[in-house]
């Protein structure tokens, strides 16, 4: 049984302008000791889906069909202090910034410790030993010097270590990464990477990782779901939406990132996502996409079953679909699979 | 490419006291030159001083030592002020915030011409209107953009709203920071494909600062590495990319994630610190190594150094 | 699973479907640069996110009742001269006649708390008029140089600040006579500093903005970047502060008029009314609570109307 489920899930927020529909019908699971990465722009609804799951969307947004379901019950029929105690004990979130994540008065070993003590009733001693473990798990170097200091004493990196061990100082099943490294430099951020591939071994934790950056999720993703404009359009295991990508938005996405050795004009998707306050009819990416369909901006393609794992939603997939070229580094990324002699799974 | 010098800097220093009497080298004597019709881009991670780099060309800041000349003319300290004055229209500058690169209270055709109206390069209202529309058309917008507000743009929208502000004076040089790091994955093609077609249309000269090595690599003809305030290596980008010699440039390129699973998984990251170097007994210092391969190192690294482009050449 | 593979389609199944349309179609790429949202601009948006809150529209119409009613209410009801007295007919109750009544030497109540509501309006307005003028500037000023030269004049500021109003204001009247400028002066004479320090730290913050910079380096003069640039995105916050500052004018030219530091006989404001009707409250209720209520609602009014501007302006409720 999956630890996280997301059925049907619509996100809604009123605005002065109308009503924004942020997440339009999304579907997703997460088992133990997974990392699902949620790919998207700015606008995509990555970040407002997995706010929901937290329960800590923004005052004006609201849940307006759909379940979420974590062990067995649905978030979204929660009270405020079942939903509270949900929060951070069965689910943690870590931020973009570790500097805002952190209470800048208040010594780190102490922060370590208020989450255990709530999440797993233990004594004071015995909070700090935890804490004082977690800290060498999330490899912090003396501990016990360390449990003493401010946030400010630590680098940005260290920062964003010392959140990781709060969120897991709770003992969460599953953790919520929401773009945990954008704001670190590449050096930093490949560490951050290892630690936690590192501590979701030994803790198997589920973890949703939210990114736009698809070097990172090809580095910690086991399953990839792809968003845009609200909806899910890919979902598939890291190797197949890399290897064997299927919706012309992930083969733009692919495309438009230089490798080290592209030459020549970048892939380019054209244009700007749509305004979901008028959500479009058909497929949303539809406008920007030199592989769309005239049966794209009339009706919304379902999600077309590619593996029993792997789902697209582009009407491409119609059996009776004219068959289209994707671009090159598409191409070569299913080529080179084959050559390193890789299967899809 | 011509091999005339369009930007030199050199020796330059940037020094800012911070609370305490203590005072921050965020740029430590860096000297490069950049040549007419490139893209030289400039990386390194945040505090590395590559931003401060630009700003100072670009006499955002006093500088604090060292000398920049553009066109052969020296541009840092006290100079005239006509030349001041061609300055901001010759050399220009692209921001790394889409939100907060634009005035929000200003309507988009204000935002864009107000280069023409500092320099009074409009006569009248007309032609002030049609030169904001064509430079409109050039980053992919159109007319009836003009008279909105900034936030009702996406991300990309308004970075091409600052590169067309940028563009109205008709400059030679943009110093462009940090231009796409905050840019969706998609968007950021479309500016660097917009980049480099301005650049060959108008033949203009970029310095592009940015974290992203993967970037800066496709877009930039040569690439300097810049660590603690200090340019440690440069280099023409394929061979830096190809045989990086300072430790640091190794340890930034193997932590550049790829999008490849296959090639993620089997990624060896090597790690960094300056402790590597030994400068107890002699200093380093600015070397060119090969025709254009620049690196920071002292004798005894020098060597080591050889060796490596000598094994490697055979 | 079961739940979400109903939502998958094998390629196969489909069925339903009008196969004509599954032909390419040429991009356009015009088409997806449109912008659909209406044009609207920071103040249009302010407006509307104002008129979406009742009680700062309530607090809105009040105090334009209020104000109208001090602009033409003294001609009315038979009124005209806020210092006629009619001995004859002195402490009225409310009536057709005087619809507020009359006080102990028999002028209209009507006629003088409204003349007393414009005077009082018309102290705070002046006063909020020295603040923004002086804050703004001497804000704007030490904000937008920095330095040393914003170190002393922050240094100066809190020497002024730190006068207390009242001590002054009796040094004043032992000098000059209380009137509607030495109120003024003594109210503003201190508290332009609260409004200079909100125009700074402003100014500091958008000063380091990218838009800021990327003015200077088109060449933009200190005065273009100041009035184009900076004033336009602090106005908000002036208008904030302005729509607070109002009402604690009204209510410390009360005070000062409680404890006998106020305008003299006859001129009324509402400090005026509410000191006298105080001396015979028990005797006519009326003296007192009227002012007393117009004072209030005033007051109530401009918090309200305060705090609905100040959501208004809030770039995050966007």
């Amino acid at each position: 049984m999956a630890l996280l489920q997301v059925k049907d899930l619509h996100i809604s927020f009123k605005t002065n302008a109308g009503e924004v529909h942020a997440v339009r019908g999304v579907n997703f699971e997460l088992d133990k000791g997974e990392t699902l990465a949620i790919v998207g722009e700015s606008g995509s609804g990555k970040s407002v889906a997995t706010r929901a799951i937290m329960g800590i969307l923004a005052s004006n947004g609201y849940i307006k069909h759909g379940e979420i379901i974590v062990e067995g019950k649905d978030i979204t029929k929660m009270t405020k202090t079942e939903l509270e105690d949900m929060r951070g004990g069965e689910i943690a979130m870590i931020f973009q910034d570790p500097m805002t994540s952190l209470n800048p008065t208040m010594k780190i070993g102490k922060q370590i410790m208020e989450g255990i003590i709530k999440h797993q009733k233990v004594s004071k001693e015995e909070a700090k030993v935890k804490a004082i473990e977690l800290l060498t798990l999330v490899g912090i170097t003396n501990p016990e010097l360390r449990f003493e200091q401010y946030p400010h004493q630590f680098s940005g990196g260290m920062r964003q270590r010392i959140v990781i061990a709060i969120a897991l100082g709770c003992n969460p099943k599953v953790l919520i990464a929401d773009e945990p490294t954008t704001a670190l430099d590449v050096t930093i951020q490949a560490q951050i990477l290892e630690l936690m591939k590192d501590i979701q071994k030994k803790t198997g934790v589920g973890v949703i990782f939210i990114t736009h950056d698809l070097g990172v999720v090809a580095n910690v993703a086991d399953r990839v779901a792809v968003m845009y404009a609200g909806r899910l359009v890919e979902i598939g295991s890291s190797n197949e939406v890399f290897y064997n990508s299927q919706h012309p938005y992930t083969w733009g996405l692919l495309a438009s990132m230089p490798s080290l050795d592209s030459d020549g004009e970048l892939f380019s998707i054209p244009g700007t996502p749509p305004n979901l306050l008028y959500p479009p009819k058909g497929d949303a990416f539809a406008p920007r996409n030199q592989w769309a369909l005239k049966l794209d901006f009339e009706k919304q393609p379902p999600m077309f079953k590619v593996s029993d794992t792997h789902y697209a939603a582009t009407w491409l997939l119609h059996p009776n679909a004219p068959k289209v070229e994707p671009p090159a580094i598409v191409q070569r990324l299913r080529q080179s699979f084959g050559e390193k002699g890789g299967v899809l799974d | 490419m011509s091999k005339e010098k369009l930007v030199e800097v050199k020796n330059l220093k940037q020094y800012f006291k911070v609370s305490g009497g203590q005072v921050v080298k965020a740029v430590d004597d860096v000297s490069f030159d950049i040549y007419k019709g490139e893209v030289f881009g400039l990386v390194g991670e945040s505090g590395s001083g590559k931003s401060t780099t630009g700003r100072s060309i670009i006499r955002l800041y006093d500088i604090t030592d060292g000398e920049v000349k553009f066109d052969n003319q020296v541009i840092s300290g006290k100079i005239s002020k006509e030349l001041k004055r061609s300055l901001t229209r010759e050399i220009q500058m692209i921001f790394q915030d889409p939100y907060a690169c634009l005035n929000p209270r200003m309507k988009v055709i204000d935002i864009i011409a107000e280069g023409l109206d500092i320099h009074k390069l409009a006569k009248t209202k007309q032609e002030r209107q049609e030169r904001v529309y064509k430079i409109l058309e050039i980053v992919g917008l159109t007319p009836d953009h003009a008279n909105r507000f900034p936030h009702e743009f996406s991300g990309g929208q308004r970075q091409r709203i600052g590169i067309a502000r940028a563009l109205i004076t008709q400059p030679k040089f943009i110093i462009a920071d940090e231009p796409i790091s905050a840019l969706d994955v998609s968007i950021q093609a479309q500016v660097v494909n917009l980049m480099q077609k301005l650049q060959k249309e108008l033949g203009l000269t970029y310095l592009f600062i940015a974290h992203d090595l993967s970037m800066v690599k496709y877009i930039s003809d040569r690439v300097g590495v810049m660590y603690h305030g200090k340019l440690v290596e440069l280099a023409d980008s394929d061979d830096l990319y190809e045989n990086p010699l300072h430790p640091y440039t190794k340890s930034l390129l193997s932590a550049i994630p790829e999008p490849d699973p296959i090639y993620e998984r089997n990624r060896q990251r090597i790690p960094y610190t300056v402790d590597v170097h030994d400068y107890s007994q002699e200093q380093p210092e600015w070397v060119e190594i090969r025709p254009g391969h620049f690196i920071r190192a002292n004798k005894k690294e020098l060597a080591e150094y050889e060796k490596q482009l000598a094994s490697k050449a055979k | 699973m079961e739940a979400m593979k109903q939502q998958y389609v094998s390629p196969q199944d489909i069925t339903g479907v009008d196969e004509s349309l599954l032909i390419l179609t040429p991009l356009h790429e015009e088409a997806s640069e449109k912008i659909e949202s209406k044009n609207t601009s920071f103040w249009s948006e302010a407006w509307i996110n104002l008129r979406k809150n009742p009680l700062a529209i309530t607090g809105l119409v009040l105090i334009l009742i209020i104000v109208v009613l001090s602009i033409v209410g003294p001609y009315l009801n038979g009124g005209g001269d806020y210092a006629a007295q009619d001995l004859m007919n002195a402490s009225q109750l409310p009536s057709a006649e005087h619809w507020f009544g009359t006080d102990d030497i028999g002028r209209s109540l009507w006629v003088r708390t409204w003349y007393g509501a414009r005077i009082s309006l018309f102290i705070a307005v002046v006063v909020a008029a020295i603040e923004l003028v002086i804050g703004t500037t001497y804000g704007g000023v030490s904000g937008f140089y920095g330095g040393t030269l914003d170190i002393i004049m922050q240094r100066i500021a809190e020497i002024i600040s730190s006068i207390p109003s009242l001590v002054l204001l009796t040094l004043l009247l032992v000098v000059f006579k209380p009137s509607i400028p030495t109120i003024i002066f003594a109210v503003s004479f201190t508290s332009w500093v609260g409004m200079s320090r909100v125009v700074r730290s402003q100014i500091l913050k958008y000063k380091e903005y990218e838009f800021i910079l990327a003015a200077r380096t088109l060449g933009a003069s200190n005065a273009r970047l100041i009035f184009k640039h900076l004033v336009p995105n602090v106005v908000g916050q002036l208008i904030v502060v302005v729509s607070f500052s109002i009402p604690s004018t009204i209510f410390f030219e009360s005070f000062l008029a409680f404890l006998g530091l106020g305008l003299p006989a006859p001129t009324p404001s509402l400090g005026i009314l509410i000191s006298d009707g105080f001396k015979s409250m028990l005797l006519y209720p009326h003296l007192i609570l009227i002012p007393a209520l117009v004072l209030t609602i005033l007051m109530i009014s401009f918090n309200l109307l305060g705090n609905g501007l100040r959501d208004a302006f809030d770039p995050k409720m966007k």
